[in-house]
C-alpha cells in the first residue's frame, strides 16, 4: 500500500473486531434470537401504483402458527406514522396506496417463517390499478398521475441565507435546492465559449450481504429495538414520533453491522416490525431477503444537464446546472441527497459565477436514499466528464485544463464555506505519475483493440454538516478502558479507529482499549453512522472524552501525590512525576478500596451553525477522489476491460491506515461495477432483475489487473489531523472511465453503465 | 412427505447422528440445532457464497444444500478451523492483512480459502480471483483479501 | 427406479436448481434424489469418444485427466464456467435438463453432436441427438452424454460477452479438412440454439481462416431473431454472433492440422 506524508500511527494494528470477526464469533443482529420469538413476513404490492380498495386478512388470521397480522389499518392509528428525512411522507404500512412494485402492504408475525409466507399468500388484497409515472420525464409531463393527493408532513431542509430549499414546489416534486453565485446567465453570455451537456445517471442498490434485519419487543411500556440501523438515536427519535412513546423508554441495541452504505441509514420498516410487536404480544424478528432489500432502497438515478462556461485558453467561468434526480416512491434522504448533489455539482473547481437547480422527482419505483457518495457520485460523474469533454473540444490536455482550474489549499469552495483543505494539484500529479498518464501513447485507428487513459478528481464535502456527537470514555481501576460511543461499526473501522484515539489520548496500549457495545440507554448519542464522519465527529468526541479522563486521572494523582496536576504525566496507566513513576492501579485501590473507581471522561463536539455556510454550515473538512484509469476498447464489440486503476483519497492523518486502504479500495470496486455493469433495471414500473442471481456486484474476478490506493494525508480537523474517507472510492470512478474510453475510442458516453452494446453504438454512431 | 431421515455426519471433527426432515435445510441445522451460528446466510440462493462450508474438503453453500445429503460426510464450518485455542493460519493472514470489513461474507470465504489452498499449494493471483468468485464481498474490494491468501499459502506450506 | 418424476415432483441431482425453484414457491411436494446412483458420475472412454454420466460434476468435466486429454478446450473452458462451488456440485445433466439458455453443457454437446441418453418410463433407453433438445423431460430421465471421436472434432468456446451471448463451435474434420460443423449459441434465445454450419465442401485450415467472415456472416443470418432483454438487444446479439462466430472460426480453422 502506498502511503504519501507521514502519520502519527506508523505501526500497523489488528482490527479490533478481527477475531471475533475471522472465527464466526461476531454477532451481528442477524444472529439475535429472543425467547419466543416470533418470525415475520411482509405483503408486498405486486403493482407499481394502485389504490388500496380492501384488505381481508382473515383467513390468514386464521392459519394456525400466526399470531399477528398488521395492515395499513392499524397503521393508520399511530400518533404520527410517516417518516422520511425532513418531509416525511413514508407511511409505517401502505395506508390508502401501494406506490411502487414491493410497497409494503401487511405483515405477518407467525411461529416461523414457513407459516409466515404461507399466511402471505392467503392475504387478500383488492387493488385499483392507478396510471404509474416510472420515470423522470413521466412524472414531470403535463396532466401526470400524482403519487400523493396531500402534503406531506414535514418542513424542507434549513439551509444558509440566500439558498432555496423548497418542500413539495410542484406536482411530483418532492423537494428542490437552489443556489446562485453571481449573475451565471450573464457570465455565461460574456463566456468565449458555453457548452452544455447531459448526463444520466443509474441506480443501483447496496446489496450489503447481511440483509435488512430487527428484532422487537414491546413490553408495557418498553419498546425495544435490536436493529441493523446505522443511526439508533436517529431510529430511537423515530419511533418516539411515531408511536407517541417517551424516548427514555424505546431502547435501540446496535450489533456489528453485515455492511450498510447508507443503506440502513434513516427509518426504514423500523417502525412496521414495532408496530407488529405491539399486536403479537411477543417479540418478533423481521428479517428480509436480499430480494427484498433490492426493492427497499436505491441510490438516486438522475439526470444532469451542466451548463458550463469557458474561456478560450481554458478557465472555467460560470455553470448553470439542473439536476433531476429520481428520488422514487418515497422520501427517504432525497430531501437531504438533492440539497449534497446540488451543491457539488461545481467540483473542485474555482468559478466566477453559479447557479444550481437540483430537485427530486417521485415516481412509482424503488425509493432512493443514502447511498455512500450521498449525490457527490452523481455530481462527480457529470462534472468531471464534461471538464474533459470541454477541454478535448478546446484542444487542451485534460489534465492540463485541470490543473489550470483548481481550488487551491485554502480557497473556500464557495463564499462562506471552508477552505479547501486538500492539495488537489498535488494528488491529481502522483496519481498521473502511478498511472504512467505522460508515457501513454494512443492505439491506432485499425487496431481492433484500442486503449486509453483518463483521470477525475470527484469531490464532496465530509462529515456532515453542523454535526455533532457525544462520548464517553471510561477507564477502569486496572488501566482497561471502554469506549463508549454510538459510531456503529459497519465495517469501516470505527471500533479500531476510535480505541485507537481513545489508547492513544490516554497514552494507554491499544489492546487495553475496547469499543462498547452500542444501546441507546447507555451510550452516549450520535447523529448517524455516515458521511464519513466517524473519525472526525465522533472521533473528535471521543479524543474530547479520553482527554477529560485523563484530566480526572491527574486531578486525582495530584491529590494522592500532594502537588500539582500539571507536574504529572499519564504513561501506560503509570503517573509521571520528574523521574519518578507511581502506578495508578496500587494508589486506585489504596485510596478507594471495594470495587475501586471508574474514571468516566464525557465528550462532545458540534460543527456550529453558520448561516453565511450555503449549507447553513461550514463544512467539516473536503473529501477529494483522484482517479487514473486506463482502459482497452474492443471496437467490435464494444466491450471494455479497466486495465488499470489508480486512485487517491486523503485521510488527513490516517489513525489506522489500513482502514483507509480498505475503504477506499472498496469504494472504488462499488464504483467499478457501477460503471460497467452493476445496475437495478426497470422496465415500465417492474424491477427486472431484483434478485442476487440476477442482480449482478463486482466479484473478485471483475479487479482490474493493476489496482492501487494511495493514501494521501494532508491533514484535516478530526483527532491528530484525521478526517473521513469512507465515501471518497466512489466519486471519481465512472468520469475517470468515460474519459479513459474517450480517449481510447474517440467516443463519449454521457449514461452508465458503459455496456459493451452502449459503446459499440456510440462508436457506430460516431463513424 | 417421507418420514425424518437419519443421518451420520462428522462437522468439525464431531460425528453427529441425526434425525433430520427431508427438506431441512443444512444451513438451518447448523445455525439453529447446533448453534454453529458462524455460517451466515446472506442471499439464500447459492449467489453470495456467505454461508460457504466445507463438505469432504470442497465449498459448499448450506443455504441451498439438504441435511440429508450430509449423510457420510466431514463437514468442516468457522468454528472448526482453530484448534485448541490456536488460529488456523488462514484466520491469521487474514487478521495481519485486515482482509474483511463487516465480516458478514468472512466466515465462508475463509473455509474457501482453505479448499483454495488444498487443491493448490501457491495458487498465482489469477486463480485466486477465480476460485473467489464464488464468495462475494461487497465491503472490501477483493484486493487485500487475496494479499491474505498469497500470505496463507506460504504460512500453510511451512 | 421409476424414471418418472410426476406432478409435483422433480428430480434432484446436485441440487443447484431445485433448491432454489423450492425456495421461490415451486410447489414441488416430490423429490427423488439421485445422488446415490454412482454409475450416473463416471467418465468412460468409448475409444475415441466419451460417455459422461449425468451426474458427472462440472468439475470433473475441468479436472479429468481423461476429458483433459480428448477435449482441452472443453476441459480449459470449464475451468471458467460458474464458479468453484456450483462446478462442484453441479452436474453437466442437471445443466441440460434445467433447459436454461444461460447455461452451458446444452451449447457443447450441441456443438459436439453428441448424444444424450435417456431411461424412459417403459424401462427402455433412447438415445437422442443433442442438436435435437427442446421438451427433454418427455424423455424420461437422462443418464449419460455421449461425445464422439476427438479425433474428429474441434471445439471452441466464446463466453466473453456473456450475458449477452455464448457461443460453442463445433468443426469436424477429416484429413485434416473441415467437413462440417455446427454452432451453438447460448443466452440470445429462450432456449439454447444450434444450426450446422453451411460447409458443403472440405475447407483446407488455409481456406477455413479466409472464409470465416463469410461463414460467419450467412450463418448469423439464417439465425432466428434472437431476443431483446435486460441485458442486450436482439441487433447487438445478432452483431455479435456474427463477430464471435468469424473470430472463433478463424482462429479453430488456422489450428486445424
Amino acid at each position: 500500500m502506498n502511503e504519501v506524508g507521514t502519520s502519527l500511527f506508523r505501526s500497523r494494528v489488528t482490527a479490533l473486531d478481527g477475531p471475533d470477526k475471522v472465527t464466526g464469533a461476531a454477532r451481528f443482529t442477524f444472529d439475535v434470537i429472543l425467547r419466543g420469538m416470533l418470525h415475520a413476513k411482509v405483503l408486498r404490492s405486486p403493482h407499481p401504483h394502485a389504490r388500496i380498495v380492501a384488505i381481508d386478512t382473515s383467513s390468514a388470521e386464521a392459519l394456525p402458527g400466526v399470531v399477528a397480522v398488521v395492515t395499513g389499518a392499524d397503521a393508520i392509528k399511530l400518533p404520527d406514522p410517516y417518516y422520511g428525512v425532513a418531509i416525511r411522507d413514508q407511511p409505517v404500512l401502505a395506508i390508502d396506496r401501494a406506490r411502487y412494485i414491493g410497497d409494503m402492504i401487511a405483515a405477518v408475525a407467525a411461529v416461523d417463517e414457513e407459516t409466515a409466507y404461507r399466511a402471505l399468500a392467503l392475504i387478500d388484497v383488492r387493488y385499483d390499478l392507478l396510471l404509474p409515472v416510472t420515470t423522470i420525464e413521466e412524472a414531470l409531463a403535463d396532466g401526470a398521475p400524482l403519487l400523493f393527493d396531500a402534503p406531506a408532513a414535514g418542513a424542507p431542509i434549513k439551509l444558509g441565507d440566500g439558498v432555496t430549499s423548497l418542500k413539495e414546489p410542484r406536482p411530483n416534486v418532492l423537494c428542490e435546492f437552489g443556489y446562485a453565485k453571481g449573475d451565471a446567465d450573464a457570465v455565461l453570455a460574456k463566456s468565449d465559449h458555453i457548452f452544455e451537456d447531459r448526463f444520466r445517471f443509474s441506480r443501483i442498490n447496496h446489496f450489503h450481504l447481511e440483509p435488512y434485519v430487527n428484532v422487537a419487543r414491546v413490553t408495557g411500556e418498553q419498546i425495544e429495538l435490536w436493529s441493523c440501523n446505522q443511526d439508533p438515536f436517529v431510529l430511537r427519535g423515530d419511533i418516539s414520533r411515531i408511536f407517541g412513546r417517551p424516548a427514555n423508554n424505546i431502547r435501540i441495541n446496535a450489533s456489528y453491522i453485515g455492511g450498510g452504505f447508507g443503506g440502513k441509514s434513516f427509518c426504514k420498516m423500523e417502525p412496521l416490525l414495532v408496530l407488529l410487536a405491539m399486536k403479537a404480544g411477543r417479540p418478533v424478528r423481521l428479517c428480509l431477503s436480499l430480494d427484498e432489500g433490492l426493492l427497499t432502497l436505491t441510490k438516486h438515478a438522475g439526470i444532469l444537464t451542466l451548463k458550463t462556461g469557458v474561456t478560450k485558453d481554458g478557465r472555467l467561468t460560470a455553470r448553470r446546472s439542473e439536476i433531476q434526480l429520481d428520488g422514487g416512491a418515497y422520501s427517504d434522504a432525497s430531501a437531504l441527497t438533492v440539497v449534497k448533489t446540488g451543491y457539488r455539482i461545481t467540483g473542485p473547481y474555482r468559478w466566477d459565477a453559479v447557479a444550481t437547480r437540483a430537485y427530486a422527482v417521485r415516481t412509482n419505483t424503488v425509493p432512493a436514499g443514502s447511498f455512500r457518495g450521498f449525490g457527490g457520485t452523481q455530481a462527480s460523474f457529470a462534472s468531471e466528464s464534461q471538464i474533459d469533454m470541454i477541454a478535448r473540444r478546446l484542444g487542451i490536455d485534460p489534465y492540463d485544463f485541470r490543473r489550470k482550474n483548481l481550488l487551491a489549499v485554502g480557497e473556500p469552495f464557495q463564499p462562506g464555506d471552508s477552505a479547501v483543505d486538500s492539495d488537489l494539484g498535488g494528488g491529481l500529479d502522483e496519481i498521473v505519475e502511478r498511472l504512467g498518464y505522460r508515457q501513454h501513447r494512443r492505439s491506432a485507428a485499425q487496431d481492433h483493440k484500442a486503449r486509453g487513459m483518463g483521470l477525475s478528481i470527484g469531490i464532496k464535502d465530509g462529515g456532515g454538516t453542523a454535526n455533532h456527537a457525544q462520548a464517553l470514555v471510561k477507564v477502569l481501576p486496572s488501566g482497561r478502558a471502554i469506549v463508549n460511543a454510538a459510531a456503529v461499526e459497519i465495517g469501516q473501522g470505527a471500533t479500531t479507529a476510535l480505541s485507537r484515539i481513545a489508547a492513544e489520548t490516554l497514552k494507554l496500549p491499544l489492546d487495553w482499549v475496547r469499543y462498547g457495545a452500542i444501546d441507546t440507554d447507555h451510550t452516549p448519542l450520535d447523529n448517524g453512522t455516515h458521511a464519513s464522519c466517524g473519525t472526525a465527529v465522533t472521533g473528535t468526541a471521543v479524543m474530547r472524552a479520553a482527554t477529560d479522563a485523563c484530566g480526572q486521572i491527574l486531578e486525582f494523582a495530584a491529590e494522592q501525590l500532594g502537588c500539582r496536576a500539571d507536574e504529572l504525566q499519564l504513561d501506560n496507566w503509570t503517573v509521571r512525576r520528574g523521574n519518578h513513576a507511581h502506578p495508578l492501579e496500587p494508589m486506585i485501590a489504596e485510596h478507594f478500596g471495594g470495587a475501586g473507581f471508574e474514571f468516566i471522561g464525557r465528550g462532545m463536539v458540534k460543527v456550529l451553525n453558520d448561516p453565511r455556510a450555503p449549507l447553513g454550515a461550514a463544512s467539516l473538512f473536503w473529501m477529494p477522489s483522484w482517479v487514473g484509469a486506463e482502459v482497452e476498447v474492443d471496437r467490435e464489440t464494444g466491450k471494455v476491460r479497466v486495465l488499470q486503476l489508480v486512485v487517491g483519497a486523503d485521510s488527513g492523518r490516517s489513525v489506522n491506515s489500513v482502514a483507509c486502504r480498505g475503504q477506499v479500495e472498496g469504494a472504488v470496486l462499488q464504483a467499478l461495477g457501477q460503471s460497467l455493469f452493476e445496475e437495478l433495471r426497470y422496465q415500465g414500473g417492474e424491477p427486472v432483475n431484483a434478485t442476487p442471481l440476477d442482480y449482478r456486484v463486482p466479484h473478485a474476478a471483475d479487479l482490474p489487473d493493476h489496482y492501487e490506493a494511495v493514501i494521501f494525508e494532508y491533514g484535516g480537523p478530526g483527532p491528530f489531523g484525521a478526517k473521513g474517507i469512507g465515501e471518497a472510492g466512489m466519486l471519481g470512478v465512472a468520469s475517470a472511465i468515460a474519459n479513459a474510453i474517450h480517449d481510447a475510442v474517440g467516443v463519449r458516453l454521457t449514461e452508465i453503465p458503459f455496456t459493451s452494446e452502449r459503446v459499440l453504438a456510440a462508436i457506430e454512431a460516431s463513424s | 412427505m417421507t418420514a425424518d431421515i437419519d443421518i451420520t455426519v462428522t462437522i468439525n471433527r464431531r460425528t453427529y447422528r441425526l434425525n433430520v426432515p427431508p427438506n431441512r435445510i443444512f444451513a438451518d441445522l447448523l445455525r439453529e440445532d447446533l448453534l454453529l451460528t458462524g455460517c451466515k446466510i446472506g442471499c439464500d440462493q447459492a449467489v453470495c457464497g456467505a454461508c460457504t462450508v466445507l463438505v469432504d474438503g470442497l465449498p459448499v453453500t448450506a443455504c441451498t444444500t439438504f441435511a440429508f445429503e450430509l449423510d457420510g460426510t466431514a463437514v468442516t464450518t468457522i468454528e472448526g478451523l482453530s484448534e485448541e485455542g490456536m488460529l488456523h493460519p488462514i484466520q491469521r493472514t487474514f487478521l495481519e492483512h485486515s482482509a474483511f470489513q463487516c465480516g458478514f461474507c468472512t466466515p465462508g470465504m475463509i473455509l474457501s480459502v482453505k479448499a483454495l489452498l488444498e487443491h493448490y499449494s501457491d495458487p498465482d493471483e489469477t486463480t485466486i480471483r477465480q476460485w473467489l468468485d464464488a464468495n462475494i464481498c461487497r465491503c472490501t474490494g477483493y484486493q487485500m483479501i487475496i494479499e491474505a491468501v498469497r500470505a496463507a499459502a506460504k504460512a500453510v506450506a511451512e | 427406479m421409476r424414471a418418472e418424476a410426476g406432478d409435483g415432483g422433480a428430480f434432484m441431482a446436485g441440487g443447484i436448481d431445485i433448491v432454489n425453484r423450492m425456495k421461490f414457491g415451486e410447489p414441488i411436494t416430490e423429490m427423488i434424489y439421485l445422488g446415490g446412483l454412482t454409475e450416473l458420475g463416471a467418465i468412460s472412454d468409448t475409444g475415441g469418444g466419451l460417455r459422461l454420466g449425468s451426474l458427472v460434476t462440472h468439475h470433473q468435466i475441468e479436472t479429468c485427466a481423461l476429458v483433459r486429454a480428448r477435449f482441452p478446450e472443453l476441459a480449459q473452458t470449464w475451468h471458467d464456467v460458474a464458479n468453484i462451488r456450483i462446478r462442484c456440485k453441479g452436474t453437466i445433466g442437471g445443466n441440460i435438463m434445467a433447459a436454461d439458455p444461460n447455461y452451458d453443457f446444452a451449447l457443447a454437446a450441441m456443438a459436439a453432436e453428441a448424444h444424450l441418453d435417456f431411461l424412459g418410463q417403459d424401462g427402455a433407453v433412447r438415445s437422442v441427438s443433442a442438436m435435437a433438445l427442446g421438451g427433454l423431460s418427455a424423455y424420461g430421465l437422462l443418464t449419460g452424454i455421449t461425445l464422439p471421436s476427438a479425433a474428429r472434432l474441434r471445439l471452441a468456446f466464446d463466453r466473453s460477452l456473456r450475458p449477452a451471448i455464448t457461443l460453442a463451435l463445433g468443426l469436424d474434420v477429416e484429413d485434416g479438412k473441415v467437413i462440417g460443423g455446427r454452432v451453438a449459441i447460448g443466452c440470445a434465445f429462450p432456449a439454447p440454439v444450434s444450426l450446422c454450419l453451411p460447409i458443403s465442401e472440405p475447407l483446407s485450415s488455409r481456406e477455413a481462416v479466409e472464409r470465416a467472415a463469410i461463414l460467419a456472416r450467412d450463418h448469423a443470418a439464417s439465425l432466428p431473431e434472437p431476443m431483446t432483454n435486460q441485458h442486450a438487444s436482439a441487433r447487438y446479439r445478432r452483431q455479435m454472433i456474427e463477430v464471435l462466430l468469424r473470430r472463433n472460426l478463424a482462429t479453430l480453422g488456422e489450428r486445424i492440422t
